[in-house]
């Protein structure tokens, strides 16, 4: 086999590649050449592409006269609330269900696996009606509340937490720790790795969330990004260059994060599926 | 009561008080919803006071006989039946491209995940940019002498229009699941085929085809759950014009309890949904249970 075969299969593979991969960058540089655009949006040629003159304009208007600068905020305070929840109770429940004995534990188990496949929409109508009676509808709490604690983070902590030796826990409560001490000073600082994925795929599914947001607020200074978006949209759809600033601001800080931390958002996004 | 047993109370207490949230959150937000929808269901429910007749199965009635439920179905099905076979070659192809002895991998793989951490409403919103009257999609077909499309307006291409965005957003997804189970073949299988003398294609169809059957499924039945459950792109790009064109089910649902109020009949669509959903991923592991069989 050679040389020759490996050779035509390395440019197969490029050729394989090369097309989806200019599929899959363009519209993301088209939307960031857009967002710097000083000079209109009608494009009439290929070179129209390229902004003629650059500026940040657009993002001094969306952040700062838009309500961008305010959906920016609800949408951190939301995303940051979740995450800590989700470390918090997540990492609680998952060290219950792997390291403590208790009635009615596998029970309560296949409860939370067969949680993470109810469609959402199901909860949808009912959540909503208990968000206004709770008087929530347009506050943090209701976006905030519900999802404290995903069964996904529970699942998460719980596989990486079985694989810790049960020799610190017994360690650790002969020198006179109690349960919760040795939860909390031994072993969540040992699960960080599986924190650092569980910080990643909560907060991603925080900031992009759409149907919730949509349906749990009403007024306009309590939209998170996504919302502000589509709506945006509605009233003024042909002003690209301020859409596409707004685009930016919200995917820009999600996208470093995923460049940088690529390795455990993929494995974490993909360990609900995959199976070890 | 002896010390045993008082030992196996106190764990227990202890267990169940760090079950506690969890235990909090899922009988209000999951089991609470789940069965209050139930009821809703058979019932006629407004959207501004909580009072509500019941009307037995009406709802489901009224439901299954509305045109525009008829069309949504229709419409859900078609997008099942388009975008899920072709994001599923389209990530195996990518997959095994990837995977291979190629410099620039991570690259490749990053750049193909991109979309699955957009959010839905920024990939709609950079595609409708795209697709605008005046947009570079045109562009490029008129220098072809093609003529300008609607691409979002038009009742012949809206609908695909979304298709092919969501194939693109989801390929990469799936492309890893991909490689996770093609890094799991042994690479002792290819040796072997390669000393029998196979090449490329038949490496392929002998080895790597029957080793990734398992994750097929996987992708194909949760490619399916969540392409039945289509929504923000078709609120946010077309609203499910034109003329019902794009409505899906998820949309109508949305439509019926938030916009024409009917919360009743609103919970009606959603359990005919879960059911519908429900059934289709039996019916796929089951078909492909059976092709595992005949294959063997």
């Amino acid at each position: 086999m050679s040389h020759r075969q490996s050779a035509l299969r390395t440019s197969i593979v490029f050729l394989v590649l090369l097309i989806p991969l200019i599929v899959m960058v363009f519209p993301y540089l088209y939307m960031i050449s857009m967002s710097l655009k000083g000079d209109g949006m009608i494009i009439k040629s290929f070179t129209d592409i390229f902004p003629k003159e650059i500026t940040l304009q657009n993002y001094v208007d969306v952040l700062g006269s838009g309500p961008f600068g305010r959906y920016f905020l609800n949408s951190t305070i939301i995303a940051v609330s979740v995450v800590v929840g989700n470390i918090l109770f997540g990492s609680m429940v998952g060290y219950a269900f792997a390291k403590l004995t208790f009635v009615g534990k596998n029970a309560l188990f296949m409860i939370i696996l067969s949680t993470m496949m109810i469609p959402f929409q199901v909860t949808l109508i009912p959540l909503f009606l208990l968000m206004r009676e709770l008087g929530w509808i347009d506050t943090y709490a209701a976006l905030i509340i519900p999802n404290l604690i995903a069964p996904m983070s529970i699942f998460l902590m719980r596989q990486y937490m079985s694989g810790l030796p049960n020799e610190i826990i017994e360690a650790a409560k002969i020198d006179g720790s109690t349960e919760f001490g040795v939860f909390w000073r031994i072993i969540l600082p040992l699960a960080k790795p599986a924190v650092g994925v569980l910080i990643i795929v909560q907060f991603l599914g925080s900031w992009n969330n759409f149907i919730f947001p949509l349906i749990l607020t009403n007024s306009e200074h309590m939209r998170t990004l996504p919302l502000g978006l589509a709506l945006y949209k509605g009233f003024n759809s042909i002003d690209w260059v301020h859409m596409m600033a707004a685009s930016c601001i919200s995917t820009l800080p999600v996208l470093l994060v995923f460049i940088i931390f690529q390795k455990y958002i993929i494995a974490g996004m993909t360990s609900g599926a995959v199976k070890e | 009561m002896n010390t045993a047993g008082r030992n196996k109370l106190r764990q227990n207490t202890t267990a169940y008080l760090f079950l506690s949230p969890w235990l909090l959150s899922f009988l209000v937000f999951s089991l609470f919803p789940i069965i209050f929808s139930l009821y809703l269901s058979f019932t006629e429910t407004g959207l501004l006071k909580l009072e509500s007749n019941w009307v037995g199965i009406t709802n489901y009635l009224d439901t299954l006989s509305d045109p525009v439920f008829k069309k949504a179905f229709w419409n859900t099905l078609y997008f099942v039946a388009v975008t899920v076979p072709i994001t599923t070659v389209l990530s195996m192809v990518l997959a095994i491209a990837v995977n291979s002895r190629i410099p620039g991998k991570i690259f490749f793989r990053v750049s193909f995940f991109m979309p699955t951490v957009t959010s839905v409403i920024v990939v709609s919103m950079m595609f409708m940019l795209l697709y605008a009257p005046s947009g570079i999609l045109n562009s490029i077909l008129g220098t072809f002498g093609i003529q300008k499309v609607q691409w979002l307006l038009d009742i012949r291409t809206a609908f695909p229009s979304i298709m092919a965005m969501s194939i693109w957003t989801a390929v990469g997804f799936y492309m890893l699941m991909y490689v996770a189970a093609l890094q799991s073949i042994p690479a002792s299988l290819y040796e072997a085929a390669i000393i029998d003398g196979a090449g490329l294609w038949s490496q392929f169809m002998h080895v790597t085809l029957p080793h990734l059957r398992h994750m097929s499924i996987l992708v194909i039945v949760m490619n399916t759950i969540n392409s039945l459950q289509v929504f923000s792109e078709v609120y946010v790009m077309t609203k499910g014009g034109p003329l019902n064109s794009t409505t899906t089910m998820v949309l109508y649902m949305y439509n019926t309890a938030f916009s024409s109020l009917q919360l009743g009949k609103g919970s009606a669509i959603a359990y005919i949904l879960m059911i519908f959903i429900m059934l289709m991923s039996a019916v796929q592991m089951w078909l492909m249970r059976i092709n595992k069989g005949v294959g063997e």
